[in-house]
């Protein structure tokens, strides 16, 4: 299911004198399978951006197609494409709204007038997905959840719908190390194995440097960088510019360079930046 | 000698003790002296809001005492100590959004001290020293929502700030900004600390900002697990990791160069320290 976004502009409050413009001529293709990272800082128009993709917005400037199917086209069924494009907000507690883990994650598949045997298989799934525990959480109050069971219960309830494109907006963000990294790599795993073209939408380097394989940095309403994660978050003066922190471990190596030493700068993690290291102290004399 | 804040044995249960009880503080005993500027780490769910909320008397102990400057935020019964209590010691919390009342900036800032009852003059005083300390004084008559999440948690600041706290206790402040807006409010805490001296307490889940406090609480499981200068604390890796958090890259790559058999200097923490060590060593093979 591509995405594809030609010349598309967004204005917020448009024709009023608090009028922003927040995205400017974005034109932009997303192929089946990939996982791509959304990155900018706050109000660089990614969240903004996102929201055309599963037509929460709708372009008056520029065209979206989803599948080839125009989102501005009043014969385009829009629910579907929501059901196909899956968004997840970055505060869980604006997407959960039932009272219990189970009927929050069934109420998608019951929308879709699905059987009750598919609600539950498919919840079930979901669950499953996401690392929730069926007996332990399918009646759970969801004021009773952490912040981490928050986020998997607002990921299951979009993934029970079945999307093929998954849109995930900081979804990181609150959670300490350890809850970043599993949900995380649930996201990889739904990636890897279901398959799913994914969207990270993030404004940390180090979350998406892990994962993702092909990064689109905005600024401004404007995409001023897209292209595979390693070449993309090298350009560390690009990122700093705009205010964003390369990865760690890329930093140390440029300013290893800064010194005078020989490394390359494209690592991802820290086996990759040590065995870089190793081999330069490793090297006769300093260059 | 007198501490600034003074947690003694101090416990608190959430829920009725016989219905599913929540235990979350046990037995914390805590001193922070005037001027700290002290870091607070833990992974979801170890307590660390819950000890935010007892230092000025939001939450109270379930069992044993907090004191600050030797009053007691149990004493209930004197509104008036409770209030000096919170004059005294700030309090922002991550979104910024809940904690902002007013839709202009320099209004917003001066709720605090009209609810004081001080005069106007010095309300104005107290207003602008406190936007101009956090650099945002040229956004003064700005409307709130016109201003980034940065600038935002700034304001919120400035609003404790115009309080003339001793300290301010700030939850996860930073948790919703981007790199640069977490920069702005961690200088803007430094210079404060420095500046000012006031003590700060900062609540955070990100280990790069840790890195930067002259004391770092490590909590888990409602407990108080370690405390100390940030280079004792990263140093003890398998400690750390333990309890689901995370090792600074700078600290990491260190530690495993020294696995290697690589002489590096122990406690290592930021990024500078690591290439600066690095250069040393190269330059001695």
């Amino acid at each position: 299911m591509p995405i594809e976004v030609e010349n598309l502009n967004h204005t917020y409050k448009e024709g009023t004198p608090f009028a922003r413009q927040a995205l400017f001529d974005i034109n932009l293709k997303i192929d089946d399978g990939e996982f791509v990272g959304l990155i900018g800082p706050s109000q660089s128009g990614k969240s903004t951006l996102g929201q055309y993709f599963n037509a929460l917005y709708i372009p008056k400037s520029g065209r979206v197609l989803i599948d080839g199917r125009d989102t501005a086209d009043r014969n385009t069924d829009l629910v579907q494409i929501r059901f196909d494009v899956g968004y997840v907000f970055q505060n869980p507690e604006h997407q959960l709204f039932k009272t219990t883990v189970g009927e929050d994650i069934a109420f998608g598949p019951t929308c879709q007038r699905c059987s009750p045997e598919e609600i539950r298989k498919r919840v079930r799934e979901a669950m499953a997905l996401v690392g929730l525990d069926y007996d332990t959480f399918f009646k759970r109050d969801i004021f009773a959840l952490s912040g981490g069971q928050k986020r998997r219960a607002a990921i299951a309830g979009v993934l029970a719908c079945q999307p093929k494109v998954l849109i995930l907006d900081g979804i990181t963000a609150g959670l300490d190390p350890r809850g970043r990294k599993e949900i995380l790599n649930v996201v990889k795993n739904l990636h890897q194995e279901g398959k799913m073209t994914v969207i990270l939408i993030s404004h940390s380097m180090d979350d998406v440097a892990r994962l993702v394989e092909r990064i689109i940095i905005m600024d401004q309403g404007r995409i001023i960088d897209d292209g595979p994660t390693r070449e993309v978050l090298t350009k560390i003066g690009q990122l700093q510019q705009i205010g964003l922190e390369p990865p760690q471990v890329i930093e140390v190596m440029q300013r290893l360079r800064e010194n005078g030493f020989t490394v390359t700068t494209g690592v991802l993690n820290i086996h990759e930046a040590i065995s870089e290291i190793v081999k330069m102290l490793n090297m006769p004399g300093r260059e | 000698m007198e501490y600034l804040i003074d947690f003694r044995n101090v416990s608190f249960t959430y829920g009725s003790a016989t219905e599913n009880p929540v235990h979350a503080l046990k037995e914390i005993n805590l001193r922070i002296k005037e001027g700290e500027f002290i870091a607070v780490i833990g992974p979801n769910g170890s307590g660390k809001s819950t000890l935010a909320r007892h230092f000025n008397g939001l939450l109270t102990p379930t069992s044993g005492e907090v004191l600050v400057h030797g009053l007691s935020t149990t004493n209930s019964n004197q509104e008036k100590q409770l209030i000096e209590i919170r004059k005294r010691v700030g309090m922002v919390f991550q979104n910024p959004d809940n904690q902002l009342v007013s839709s202009i900036v320099e209004e917003d800032v001066a709720f605090g001290p009209e609810n004081l009852g001080i005069p106007q003059a010095e309300i104005r005083r107290r207003v602008n020293h406190a936007l101009a300390t956090l650099n945002i004084f040229k956004y003064r008559r700005e409307s709130i929502c016109h201003l980034s999440e940065g600038q935002k948690q700034l304001v919120a600041i400035a609003g404790v700030l115009a309080m003339k706290p001793d300290c301010i206790v700030l939850d996860e402040p930073t948790a919703l900004l981007d790199p640069f807006g977490r920069k702005q409010v961690l200088e803007s805490l430094k210079k404060l600390n420095r500046d000012e001296g006031i003590a700060i307490i900062f609540i955070t889940h990100f280990m790069s900002e840790a890195v930067y406090f002259d004391r770092v609480a490590v909590m888990d499981c409602g407990e108080i697990k370690m405390d100390g200068p940030p280079g004792d604390i990263f140093s003890q890796s398998s400690l750390i990791k333990e309890v689901g958090l995370d090792i600074p890259v700078a600290a990491q790559l260190a530690d495993e160069l020294i696995q290697r058999g690589f002489p590096v200097a122990p406690g290592i923490l930021h990024v500078e320290e690591l290439v600066s060590n690095l250069c040393q060593l190269k330059s001695k093979i």
